[in-house]
């Protein structure tokens, strides 16, 4: 039996379509009702929080998951990505509202104290440091785009997609920075002791990801 | 409130006598294989440390400055305290040495752990004795876990040096960020790096199969079919025959993509995992380049393992005391010359001075214990049954 993660949520059925793809049973996983977890074939599958699937895998309670690399960045956990599956594609941008976009093209002094609102502030922290850029970070669990025109922050760090929040929200996408799609993962231990068992499946998924046959 | 500091625990109760048995097990053992105590220092000098370990680990040391100015970190790595003293403190012709240790070690936590510090029992073996080395210190590696009964577990074993030969002659810039992408389990970025390093078409295929090459002893094998020039393997084939012939062919698992992020590994590296909990126990490796460092020749190679780890996927434990002895209302010198006469039965003991015999009783089954003893009347209480008998030398013999 091979334990798979996967997040709930907006990403979960274009999990479940790279599942299918790959050849995986998945007919239950298309209606999964409330249940957490639910067993086909020799797998079983977890539904869980995004943010909470790379803590499954790092503790071996799943073999592997598909997640975004933003959940992984913001979680920190050092984990095995065996195939970027390119699905689920959006980017972590810096977006604000004209006179923040002002600032960033001045650049330099003018940055210094920006107001960030993020739920992704371990990224958020780590990208401006890279820029040398001290900020004051304000975490938001939802609705980031409401901060600055409520004049919480300066600016926000956020996914961005298609942009429409944003637009719908008078603001703008300023500076792109990491590219985000869904990953195939594992934890390392896992890897090193369950390769060949867990090998079938992740060869059958990188075959459906890279444009081959499952 | 008694508050412990963020990061750290205190360990009490069954898992520090736990705790406690794993590590006496493992130092009995290692003292028979001739392997001597070593007892660092709580700091280490920053100049010492710092460009001995891979970046990425010297960011997560623990800096501090002593009273007395010098810039130190908190112990980080036992392996270069062993070193370290080593270098300065032997002749040459004083080698080899073995030295073992039980210790705690120190570091930034990475996520989602929040501890700062890990108790590790471990061994190095440092010297000019030639291939015995490797299998000497994964013998005692194996040895060590089947002392505290955790034979459902694996090592896993890689090698670095066949790693670099593998990336041999490509720019050292690429071999660099290949490894690094290994290394941080990067496989979509090992790949990506892969297409674009000018690698010939046939050594591309291979490099892009080497993360796969994981498995059982077989992946040797396997391995050799696929390359020209399979000499480089062979040292590492040498050493999983030894260790296959000691009887650990089954619990051994090969993995040729593997690399460590100390930073100064140079030779066969493993890591070694509980099969019941998927916990990671610990690892090692051989380290020649470290003792280069260090004004040294020769070859090095030792582990380390969690104590917490072992104590947890430990079966057996330390043995409660046999007995509660009550002792209330005697004379505490004849109750005590009475208890050194168990101690040289071999029957362990916890000594009750409680006044009230009902209360010592009492405490006795909170705490777990079988029998009691009431050394005054001489007689001997089995608690799950509440039967009374006399506390006779027979009865002690029994034990």
């Amino acid at each position: 039996m091979i334990t798979f993660a996967l997040p709930t949520g907006r990403s979960l059925q274009t999990c479940v379509k790279i599942l299918e793809g790959a050849g995986l049973p998945v007919e239950k996983l298309k209606e999964p009702g409330r249940n957490l977890v639910i067993e086909e074939g020799n797998m079983r599958y977890l539904l869980s929080k995004p943010s909470d699937v790379p803590v499954m895998v790092y503790y071996g309670a799943a073999d592997l998951a598909v997640v975004g690399n933003d959940v992984i960045e913001e979680a920190g956990i050092a984990l095995t990505e065996l195939f970027d599956t390119g699905r689920g594609k959006c980017v972590m941008a810096v977006a604000g509202p004209p006179e923040a976009a002002q600032k960033f093209r001045a650049g330099g002094r003018s940055l210094m104290g920006l107001r960030v609102a993020s739920k992704y502030t371990r990224i958020a922290e780590k990208t401006f440091e890279e820029w040398g850029v001290q900020i004051k970070l304000l975490k938001l669990n939802g609705s980031v785009e409401l901060a600055p025109a409520l004049g919480l922050s300066d600016c926000i760090f956020d996914i961005v997609q298609t942009g429409r929040t944003l637009k719908a929200n008078g603001l703008m996408v300023i500076k792109e920075t990491l590219p985000v799609s869904l990953r195939l993962v594992a934890g390392s231990g896992t890897i090193q002791m369950n390769w060949r068992s867990l090998s079938g499946v992740t060869d059958a998924i990188g075959k459906f990801v890279n444009g081959g046959a499952a | 409130m008694n508050r412990t500091p963020r990061g750290c625990s205190n360990i009490g109760g069954d898992g520090a006598a736990k705790l406690e048995y794993c590590r006496n097990r493992a130092m009995q053992l290692f003292a028979f294989y001739g392997y001597r105590p070593f007892s660092p220092a709580e700091l280490q000098l920053v100049e010492d440390v710092w460009n001995n370990i891979s970046a990425a680990r010297a960011r997560r040391l623990i800096a501090v400055n002593s009273p007395f100015g010098e810039p130190c970190v908190l112990r980080g790595d036992l392996t270069l305290s062993a070193v370290t003293y080593l270098a300065s403190h032997f002749s040459d012709d004083e080698r080899p040495l073995r030295i073992s240790y039980a210790d705690r070690v120190f570091s930034v936590p990475q996520p989602p752990r929040h501890n700062l510090e890990e108790n590790q029992v471990g061994l190095e073996l440092i010297g000019w004795e030639s291939a015995g080395t490797d299998v000497e210190v994964l013998s005692l590696l194996f040895r060590t876990l089947d002392e505290l009964s955790i034979k459902r577990s694996v090592v896993v074993l890689g090698d670095v040096s066949v790693l670099s030969k593998f990336f041999e002659g490509l720019a050292p810039e690429v071999k660099k960020s290949l490894i690094l992408a290994l290394c941080d389990g990067m496989l979509t970025e090992y790949r990506r790096l892969l297409a674009g390093s000018g690698a010939s078409r046939e050594r591309k295929k291979f490099l892009a199969a080497l993360p796969e090459l994981k498995g059982g002893l077989e992946i040797i094998d396997e391995a050799v079919s696929m390359l020209k020039n399979p000499a480089p393997l062979m040292p590492l084939k040498t050493l999983c025959d030894s260790l296959a012939k000691l009887g650990y062919g089954e619990r051994l698992r090969i993995d040729l993509g593997f690399v460590r992020d100390l930073g100064y590994y140079s030779g066969p590296i493993f890591n070694a995992y509980s099969l019941d909990t998927g916990a990671a126990l610990g690892g090692g490796g051989r380290y020649d380049e470290l003792l280069t460092k260090f004004g040294m020749d020769g070859e090095a190679a030792g582990f380390g393992l969690n104590l917490k780890e072992l104590a947890s996927s430990c079966v057996d434990g330390s043995p409660k005391p046999q007995l509660m002895l009550w002792c209330g209302g005697s004379d505490p010198a004849d109750a005590l010359r009475y208890a050194d006469g168990l101690y040289r039965k071999g029957i362990s003991f916890e000594l009750s001075w409680h006044n009230d015999r009902e209360e010592s009783l009492r405490i006795a089954g909170l705490r777990g214990y079988v029998r009691w003893a009431d050394y005054a009347a001489k007689k001997l209480v089995l608690l799950e049954t509440g039967e009374t008998r006399d506390l006779t030398s027979e009865e002690l013999e029994a034990f």
